[in-house]
């Protein structure tokens, strides 16, 4: 009996050694082939365009935005993301709105992504997004702003370029459908169905697992 | 103890003072939806005339929303509402960059303050009545001793409640007086005055302290001097 007991914990360590030696196989993906890709932080300049007849595609002027996002390899291929974005709008012409001046819009989603290395420099990515968004509306004699809330679906596409291990710069653009809750039968459409696309830039920086 | 009572005090003073808010409250997510035809007195379509929506009296502060007419005097448009603040609708308000002096002004007013106001209101038609310069001169004959008169009329900007039978809109708010006493110190009153075509210019006077008597002259084109003798 001693002996069988002496012969499973001999072999439960040298199964155990076996599979720490174990490399994974370099994927595509990796940029150095011993360090899979864990996690990678994006930031990014955007520029807001309405590109429908409601709201916000014909009565704001929209300054440039920027967003902060951290996304994580569940493969060596797909990411799941959170993302913070945020930009202002000035209003350009009250009549179907209300005497709004500006504009601030925050939005917090999740995204789901399939990266793909083109080859050691250039690779590509697209997401598909969900966010919580809030407008905060300055009126002009009104000290608090008021809000109104809505939910961004969105898909995104990104081209980046690697300089090393760590650093990324990428393209992107991001059409979606944001989809606000304003009260008003007549002007429903107008108002709160709104199709967007932000185009941007931006910077990534890539962490790796320690050991690989 | 002496910290525990200013605390308390403190403590006290805000919650009264966020009981009380001056500020106009917008509601959120939700808006009004304003809709009119606009007319002259002649039925002919009105275009390029402001209108706007403010949460009192006056036509210049508190702007919730603005547009102007279209082809045909259409007016469609979007406004902010609020949840402690009444809505009046302006037509032609003067305080206006576009404000025709040809008209007269027209304000809707519903001075609730609630939570659930309707997102459309319709007005439907809405005249606007032309403006004419009436000078009104009145003489003291030299065998009268006094004269004391009073001259209604109507003002250029016109109130409709939207409320009429909870909120009515009195008439004092749509007509202003002239009051002046003519005796030897002074023989006669001479005033020009800009007034809505159609509407009645009323004189109550009174002759050597006799009995009240009144007349009433109807605006029109055709009148723009009103000459009187009492």
């Amino acid at each position: 009996m001693k002996k069988l007991l002496l012969l499973v914990f001999i072999l439960s360590i040298s199964v155990g050694n076996s599979q720490t030696e174990i490399q994974p196989n370099p994927h595509k993906n990796w940029y150095e082939p011993e360090d899979s890709e864990t996690v990678f932080f994006g930031l990014s300049f955007y520029f807001p365009n309405g590109i429908g007849d409601s709201s916000l595609g014909n009565d704001y002027s929209f300054d440039a935005g920027i967003q902060f996002e951290v996304n994580v390899f569940i493969t060596p291929q797909f990411v799941a993301g959170v993302y913070g974005k945020w930009h202002e709008g000035e209003v350009t012409n009250i009549e179907k709105i209300g005497n709004i001046s500006d504009s601030n819009f925050s939005e917090y989603g999740l995204s789901l992504g399939y990266y793909q290395a083109i080859n050691r420099q250039f690779n590509y990515m697209i997401t598909a997004g969900i966010g919580a968004v809030t407008l905060n509306n300055t009126v002009p004699f009104s000290p608090d702003s008021f809000r109104e809330n809505g939910t961004s679906y969105k898909v995104k596409g990104e081209l980046g370029y690697r300089f090393n291990q760590t650093i990324a710069i990428f393209a992107k653009v991001s059409p979606y459908y944001l989809n606000l809750d304003i009260e008003n039968d007549a002007y429903d459409s107008y108002l709160n169905k709104h199709f967007l696309i932000d185009l941007g830039f931006g910077l990534r920086v890539h962490l790796h697992n320690p050991n690989g | 103890m002496k910290k525990i009572y200013v605390a308390v005090i403190a403590v006290l003073s805000l919650s009264f003072s966020s009981c009380y808010n001056d500020d106009v409250l917008i509601t959120e997510n939700k808006r009004m939806a304003v809709y009119a035809t606009l007319l002259d007195s002649n039925n002919l379509a009105l275009q390029d005339i402001p209108v706007n929506v403010t949460t009192n009296f006056s036509d210049s502060y508190n702007i919730l929303g603005a547009s102007s007419s279209k082809a045909l005097g259409k007016v469609d448009f979007i406004s902010l509402i609020s949840y402690n603040r009444g809505i009046v609708v302006n037509f032609n308000p003067s305080s206006s960059e576009n404000h025709n002096s040809n008209f007269t002004s027209l304000s809707y007013v519903d001075p609730r303050e609630i939570m659930d106001r309707a997102e459309k209101l319709d007005l439907e038609l809405v005249q606007l009545g032309a403006i004419q310069d009436v000078n009104i001169s009145i003489d003291r004959l030299p065998e009268t001793d006094s004269v004391e008169f009073q001259i209604q009329y109507y003002n250029t900007r016109q109130f409709i409640s939207l409320d009429e039978e909870n909120n009515p809109i009195g008439k004092y708010q749509n007509t202003s007086n002239t009051y002046e006493r003519l005796d030897e110190e002074m023989t006669s009153f001479q005033n020009s005055y800009r007034l809505p075509v159609g509407s009645p210019i009323k004189i109550f006077y009174t002759v050597n302290d006799e009995a009240e008597k009144d007349t009433t002259i109807t605006v029109n084109s055709a009148n723009s001097i009103i000459d009187l003798e009492f």
